[in-house]
């Protein structure tokens, strides 16, 4: 039994221009104790998809589908029992932790603000356990700079109180959107350290949104390559990455700088407009006319669901593809 | 570029000072990318402005063609300012907001180049569009309707319209997706090749540096601690923290114990090498300032172990 399934979900923004479809009949599994990357392109709907789990979504956005949390399903819930699930069920980890923090409260206070609303603590009570928590999570001297402000700490500092934050309810899930985000590697590595560290100690679930391939194949059992508002791809982190299938993963791979910087030709179509055939499409090196009307459906190879027409039995179309689309078309 | 550096001084009663920059002195031949790699906070962007003059160095100077860059004041200021150009990192911000595309990428002509028509601006404006890849119908946007792989491809488009000899890219990609990281990295070396531009590529990604680099130097603190030919650093990092900088990318498989969280302090110890405090291979000879060294062919090292 999956702790959290989403399934078929759609999030639609309605806006002046018409409606922008985020995420587009999204299906996700993650199990107890399993860290699932989710990666794909910037607005490709992959953080939209991490704040509907939640429903932190402004009010133009609409949700359908499912998204079942132990046996309950999120999308139901009203405001008030939403509040009681998120942080105690489900904990996120927002993107810059330099905007996360109030900057006018003392770090001390604000984390144990988290503990005495959870798990109900004295503030006294809170405190030593909010104290535990920084040590663990490596923070120097934690007593001192418990009474600092945020902007008194370095950039990697405040990723650690915002992680312990984010774990004071002690969820089974963890949501965290681009933790790595315009780090360096020094830091970024370190970050990759720290919530290796979090997964380990909660034993908690995490669901990784990033963009970075790297990160996504250091920490996680599983990924899910979104495109356009669309699961293109899920699988194994090592399958995903060292053999992938769909075009759009094949193409991000072939990107990466150790890989030659191939670029993929293009640019990703507008989430406003309405694509009767598959979204890649117009930049897919093996297209041909069944796929600019036929809708796409997942299909399972090799225990991988990919949403491609043209991928074969055995998984072959790697070569053709680096051979003749990326590198000739490179700009 | 010679013994540039940059001191900040802050407080009123207190006045603490921070050395930025430490005598860094690099040179750039025609048609070569110098890769800059470094922490953040490692003055890696106080470089990039200094060397073009938008803000001034406490000491050193920069030579361009063996003429001092920095002193000379209006036309031969201009001048300069048209052959060297910068890339900033985050390229929204170097659009005006309120000018669309074509304006925009006019404007630099319209500065410079004051011999050329408006005729042949425009002629010259269509070549420049289809050398970084864009179409017309991007002209009569606004920077705001254009994504940011798009708009670091304006700005390109801009700075090419003056014809540099020498280009500063400041983290050019540092916001941007891998694949369209690759598609604006390709763009800019190739232009880079057809027009035999000096380039100063600065990044902390270590890999996309190797790629793009013939050399790289590596800065922590204010201080230049190794350069040598791209391949050469990346295979065999001297200099400790280099070796972190490189074991970061390759190894984050692995929980590493001895990785420990780098804080940024100046405390701007007098002499000694600022790595003392982090290096697990410090001695007693540490605590004086180590110089560049050249070890192998073309490989320098600032570190007392060598």
């Amino acid at each position: 039994m999956a702790l959290l399934s989403i399934r078929n979900l759609t999030t639609v923004f309605n806006c002046q221009e018409g409606m922008v479809k985020a995420c587009n009949n999204v299906s996700l599994d993650i199990n107890q104790g399993q860290t699932l990357g989710l990666i794909g392109e910037t607005g490709c709907g992959k953080s939209v998809l991490g704040l509907s789990i939640l429903k932190l979504l402004p009010v133009n956005a609409v949700s359908s589908g499912q998204i079942i949390y132990n046996n309950q399903d999120l999308l139901a819930l009203s405001v008030k029992e939403m509040c009681q699930v998120r942080g105690s069920e489900i904990g996120f980890l927002p993107q810059s932790p330099a905007t996360a923090l109030n900057p006018v409260l003392r770090i001390g206070e604000q984390l144990t603000e988290g503990l005495q609303l959870h798990q109900g603590m004295v503030k006294e009570k809170a405190r030593v356990i909010a104290m535990d928590m920084l040590k663990s999570l490596g923070l120097k001297d934690c007593d001192k700079r418990a009474a600092d402000y945020p902007h008194q700490l370095s950039g990697g500092m405040k990723q650690r109180v915002v992680a312990a934050m984010s774990i004071t309810g002690q969820p089974s899930l963890l949501i965290a959107d681009e933790p790595t985000k315009g780090l360096d590697a020094v830091n970024r590595a370190q970050v990759i350290d720290l919530l290796r560290q979090l997964t380990i100690k909660t034993k908690a679930s995490l669901l990784l949104i990033t963009h970075d391939l790297k990160v996504a194949v250091a920490l996680c059992d599983e990924i899910a390559v979104m495109y356009s508002g669309e699961i293109v791809e899920k699988g194994s982190a090592d399958q995903v990455l060292n053999n992938p299938l769909h075009p759009y993963t094949q193409g991000l791979v072939a990107s990466l700088p150790e890989r030659g910087l191939f670029p993929i030709p293009g640019y990703s179509p507008s989430l406003l407009d309405d694509i009767p055939g598959c979204r890649f499409y117009s930049r897919c090196p093996i297209r041909n006319e069944n796929c600019k009307h036929q809708p796409v459906i997942n299909r399972e190879v090799n225990g991988v669901h990919v949403r491609c027409l043209y991928v074969d039995q055995s998984g072959g179309t790697q070569q053709r593809i680096y051979g003749r689309g990326f590198q000739s078309e490179a700009v | 570029m010679e013994e540039l550096s940059k001191e900040y001084t802050a407080g009123v009663f207190n006045r603490k000072r921070f050395k930025v920059l430490d005598g860094v002195s690099f040179s750039v031949k025609p048609g070569e990318t110098l890769g800059l790699v470094g922490e953040s906070g490692s003055g890696k962007s106080t470089v990039a402005r200094t060397m073009l003059g938008l803000i001034p160095p406490s000491s050193g100077r920069v030579l361009y063609q063996d003429q001092e860059v920095l002193s000379p004041k209006g036309r031969m200021k201009k001048e300069f300012c048209g052959k060297m150009q910068i890339i900033f990192q985050h390229p929204e911000s170097a659009l005006n907001p309120r000018m669309k595309i074509c304006e925009s990428l006019l404007e630099p002509m319209i500065i410079q180049k004051k011999d050329l028509t408006r005729k042949e601006m425009k002629s010259r404006r269509w070549e420049l569009l289809q050398q970084v890849g864009l179409s017309e119908e991007h002209l009569n946007r606004y920077p705001h309707e254009l994504s940011g792989g798009q708009i670091q491809r304006v700005v390109l488009a801009r700075i090419l319209s003056l014809s540099p000899q020498f280009l500063v890219a400041d983290e050019p990609t540092s916001m941007l997706d891998v694949s369209v990281q690759a598609q604006v990295l390709r763009m800019l070396k190739q232009i880079q090749a057809e027009n035999g531009i000096g380039l100063l590529f600065i990044s902390h990604d270590i890999e996309v540096v190797n790629w793009m680099s013939d050399r790289i130097a590596v800065m922590y603190k204010g201080q230049i601690v190794e350069s040598a030919p791209a391949e050469e650093l990346c295979q065999n990092p001297f200099h400790p923290y280099s070796r972190l900088l490189v074991e970061s990318f390759s190894s984050l498989k692995q929980y590493s114990a001895k990785r420990d969280w780098v804080e940024n302090n100046y405390t701007g110890e007098a002499g000694g090498c600022h790595y003392y405090s982090h290096c697990p291979q410090a001695g007693p000879d540490c605590r004086q300032r180590p110089v560049l060294k050249e070890t192998g062919a073309e490989h320098y090292i600032a570190c007392w172990l060598t």
